[in-house]
C-alpha cells in the first residue's frame, strides 16, 4: 500500500478526492454531488458506472461459463484475468449502485417488504447475488496461501454449482438492467427505447465483456506483463464478432419494427449521437471479419465498448425526454466521481493482476 | 368505498388556497420563488410543494382566456409507481390514495421512472431522502375529513367525494352544459383510471394534462418484463446445468483416455 502510494503520487490523491466526495454526498445528499433533478432522476452514475460498468465487466462470468460450462477449452487461458477483472469491476459496479441509491445506509430495508415483481427489486436481487457469486468463483481459483486452503478447497468443492449459477445470474442480471428503462415508456427517444432492451443490453454487454479482455490482454502485452497470445484474442475476435452481429441485426429488426429510424436525421445531438453509437457496433463487426492483427483487434475492441458506452449513456441521458425543457448536463464532482469509479477498479486490477497473473502458468 | 377528486378547471380562479392548505396540513415550508414567464408560484411540483396550480392562457376567437390547473399525484388505479417500488415504499389504498411509507423506501427512485405523470419528487440535499408527493390526505381522510386542498378551495373546483358519485357529478356537469364543457373526462381512462378526474371548458391540450398519456394501466410494462422471468431464469438453469454435465462428461473422458 505505501508502495503503491509512494509509485502513484496523481492516482493515490485522485482516489483520496473521490473517497472525500463519497463522503460529501453522504453528508449532503446527491443534489450536493451532482445535477440531477426530479426531471432527470436518474444519471451520470447509473448509466456510465452501472450499465455500462456491469456490460464492461461482463467478461469475467462470461469466459468461465464458455469454458466450464460450453467446454470451450481454447478460452481456458483467459478465465483468470477475466474472473479477477470481473470481480473487481463488479464489485465498484455494485458501490457505484449503493452510492446512488438515495438512502446507502437503509437498503436493507427492502428484505422486510420486497415487491417481488418489481423489476428494481429484481435488479437490486441479481446484482448483489451476481457479486457474490463472481466472487465465490474467484476465491478457489485465487486464494492460494496456506492460511486460507480450508476455505478455498471448501468453495472448490462447489465450484460446479457455483459456475453455473453464476451463469445463470449473469443473464438475468444484464438483461434486467436493461428491463429496467421499459416501464420509462414515451419518456426515452425512440431510438433507444424498446420492449426487448433487456435482449438487447444481454447481447451487448456479452460484446463488452470480450472486448475489455482483448483491451486488458493488449495493454497487459504493451507494459511486458503477458504476451498477446494471437491465437485465442483471434477466437475471442471471432466470437466478439458473432455478438456484434447478432446486437446490430436485433438491434436495427427492432427499429425497423417500431419506426424508432425516423429519428435519425432529426435535429439535435440524439440523431448524431444515434449515429456514431451504430458505428462503433457495425465497424468492428466488419474489422473482425478479416485478418485479425493485435492492434486491429484491439481497436475494433474499443470502439465496441464506447458503443455500448454511447449506448447506455443514450439511453438514460441523451435520449431521456425532459418535459419541462431541462436539459441535464451533469456536474463536474459527477463527472470526477464517475471518472473514480472506473479508474479505481482499473488501478486495483493493474495492481492485482502483477501479483496473481505473472505469467501463463495457469491452475488445470 | 374508494374515494375520488373532480377539478373543475372552469370554476378554478387560480388564489392558490389548495396550496397553502396542503403545505399547512403536510407541514412543508414556503419555497422562494421569482416571477417567470408560466406565473408558477413555484412552476413545478417539488420535494416541498405536494400541488402546484398552474397558470396557462389559450387562445381563443373572443380573446384570449386564463386557465388554472391544479396538479398533484392522480392516485391512479392501478399505480405505476407501486408497481416498480422495489420494498413496496408506495402502496395503493381501498380508500382511494396511494401512500408513500418512509420506513420502506430506499431511495432508488424508480418510482419516479415509471410515473407516467412524472409526479413523485425526491429530496435531493438530504443525507436521509423521501420520495414526496401529494397523499390525498390519506390521514384526514380516514377519519373522515376532507382533504386539505378541497375543504379550503373556496370556488367550488374541487369537489371529494365517493368515485360513483364524482362521476355522477362530472357527467351532470357535462351534460347539463355542453356549449361550455369539453365532452371529455381526463381521469376517467387515463393510466387505466385516476382517483383524480379534470373537466375543462377548453381543449386538454392548452392544459398541462399530458394527452398522450396511455389509456391502459402502466404497470404493465414492468410485469410484461417480470412475468417472463421464471421461465427465462428455468430455461437458462436447464440450459447451463445441460451443457456443464455435457462437458463435464467430456472432460472427465478425455483425461481417462490420456491415463
Amino acid at each position: 500500500m505505501k508502495n503503491f502510494i509512494n509509485q502513484n503520487k496523481v492516482i493515490s490523491l485522485i482516489l483520496l478526492m473521490g473517497v472525500i466526495a463519497v463522503l460529501v454526498r453522504l453528508v449532503g445528499g446527491l443534489g450536493a454531488v451532482s445535477a440531477l433533478s426530479d426531471a432527470q432522476p436518474w444519471g451520470l452514475t447509473k448509466s456510465l458506472n452501472i450499465l455500462s460498468g456491469a456490460a464492461l465487466s461482463a467478461g469475467g462470468s462470461l469466459v468461465a461459463t464458455l469454458v466450464y460450462v460450453f467446454g470451450i477449452k481454447k478460452f481456458k487461458p483467459l478465465v483468470r484475468p477475466s474472473l479477477l477483472m470481473g470481480a473487481i469491476a463488479h464489485t465498484f459496479v455494485l458501490g457505484a449502485l449503493l452510492y446512488d441509491v438515495g438512502s446507502p445506509l437503509e437498503v436493507w430495508r427492502i428484505i422486510f417488504a420486497p415487491n417481488i415483481k418489481s423489476i428494481m427489486f429484481l435488479a437490486f436481487l441479481c446484482e448483489a447475488f451476481y457479486t457474490t457469486a463472481v466472487l465465490c468463483e474467484f476465491v478457489p481459483e485465487f486464494v492460494t496461501a496456506p492460511q486460507f486452503k480450508g476455505i478455498a478447497d471448501l468453495m472448490h468443492s462447489f465450484k460446479g454449482p457455483v459456475i453455473v449459477c453464476t451463469a445463470i445470474f449473469a443473464v438475468i442480471h444484464q438483461s434486467t438492467l436493461g428491463a429496467l428503462y421499459v416501464v420509462s415508456v414515451s419518456r426515452i427517444d425512440p431510438l433507444w427505447y424498446s420492449r426487448i432492451m433487456p435482449i438487447l443490453f444481454l447481447v451487448s454487454a456479452w460484446a463488452a465483456g470480450l472486448a475489455m479482455l482483448v483491451v486488458e490482454a493488449y495493454l497487459s502485452d504493451k507494459s511486458g506483463r503477458r504476451k498477446f497470445d494471437v491465437g485465442v484474442m483471434g477466437a475471442v475476435g471471432n466470437t466478439l464478432a458473432i455478438f456484434l452481429f447478432i446486437y446490430v441485426g436485433i438491434r436495427f429488426a427492432d427499429l425497423a419494427i417500431e419506426g424508432g429510424f425516423g429519428g435519425v436525421g432529426g435535429k439535435g445531438v440524439a440523431s448524431v449521437w444515434f449515429i456514431v453509437e451504430m458505428l462503433c457496433f457495425v465497424l468492428p463487426a466488419v474489422m473482425l471479419l478479416g485478418s485479425k492483427s493485435p492492434k486491429l483487434l484491439y481497436i475494433a475492441s474499443l470502439l465496441v465498448g464506447l458503443g455500448v458506452v454511447m449506448n447506455r449513456l443514450g439511453v438514460a441521458i441523451v435520449g431521456w425526454h425532459n418535459p419541462a425543457g431541462i436539459t441535464y448536463f451533469p456536474s463536474a464532482v459527477e463527472f470526477f466521481v464517475s471518472f473514480c469509479f472506473l479508474l479505481a477498479p482499473i488501478v486495483i486490477y493493474s495492481y492485482m493482476s502483477g501479483i496473481v497473473i505473472k505469467d501463463e502458468k495457469v491452475t488445470a | 368505498m374508494p374515494y375520488s377528486m373532480l377539478v373543475d378547471v372552469t370554476k378554478c380562479i387560480g388564489c392558490q388556497g389548495c396550496q397553502v392548505s396542503c403545505k399547512n396540513w403536510n407541514d412543508k415550508q414556503a419555497d422562494k420563488t421569482t416571477l417567470g414567464t408560466d406565473f408558477g408560484n413555484p412552476s413545478t411540483m417539488n420535494s416541498n410543494t405536494y400541488t402546484v396550480v398552474k397558470f396557462d392562457e389559450a387562445v381563443a376567437a373572443d380573446g384570449n382566456h386564463w386557465h388554472f390547473t391544479k396538479a398533484q399525484c392522480m392516485h391512479c388505479k392501478t399505480p405505476a409507481c407501486a408497481g416498480a417500488c422495489p420494498s413496496h415504499a408506495l402502496t395503493k389504498t381501498e380508500a382511494g390514495p396511494v401512500v408513500y411509507h418512509r420506513d420502506r423506501c430506499i431511495g432508488c427512485r424508480y418510482c419516479m421512472l415509471a410515473c407516467p405523470f412524472e409526479v413523485p419528487t425526491f429530496d435531493w440535499h438530504k443525507a436521509i431522502p423521501s420520495i414526496n408527493k401529494c397523499s390525498f390526505c390519506a390521514d384526514r381522510v380516514a377519519s373522515g375529513i376532507e382533504p386539505a386542498c378541497s375543504r379550503t378551495c373556496p370556488s367550488g373546483a374541487l369537489t371529494f367525494g365517493n368515485t360513483e358519485d364524482v362521476v355522477k357529478l362530472a357527467e351532470q356537469r357535462l351534460a347539463a352544459h355542453p356549449e361550455k364543457y369539453v365532452n371529455y373526462i381526463y381521469g376517467k381512462d387515463e393510466a387505466g383510471g385516476t382517483s383524480w378526474l379534470y373537466i375543462s371548458d377548453t381543449e386538454f391540450k392548452n392544459l398541462p394534462l399530458d394527452e398522450s398519456v396511455e389509456k391502459a394501466a402502466y404497470d404493465r410494462y414492468g410485469l410484461s418484463v417480470m412475468n417472463k422471468v421464471p421461465g427465462f431464469a428455468i430455461g437458462a438453469a436447464a440450459l447451463m446445468a445441460g451443457f456443464f454435465f455435457i462437458s463435464g462428461r467430456k472432460a472427465s473422458a478425455g483425461k481417462d483416455g490420456d491415463k
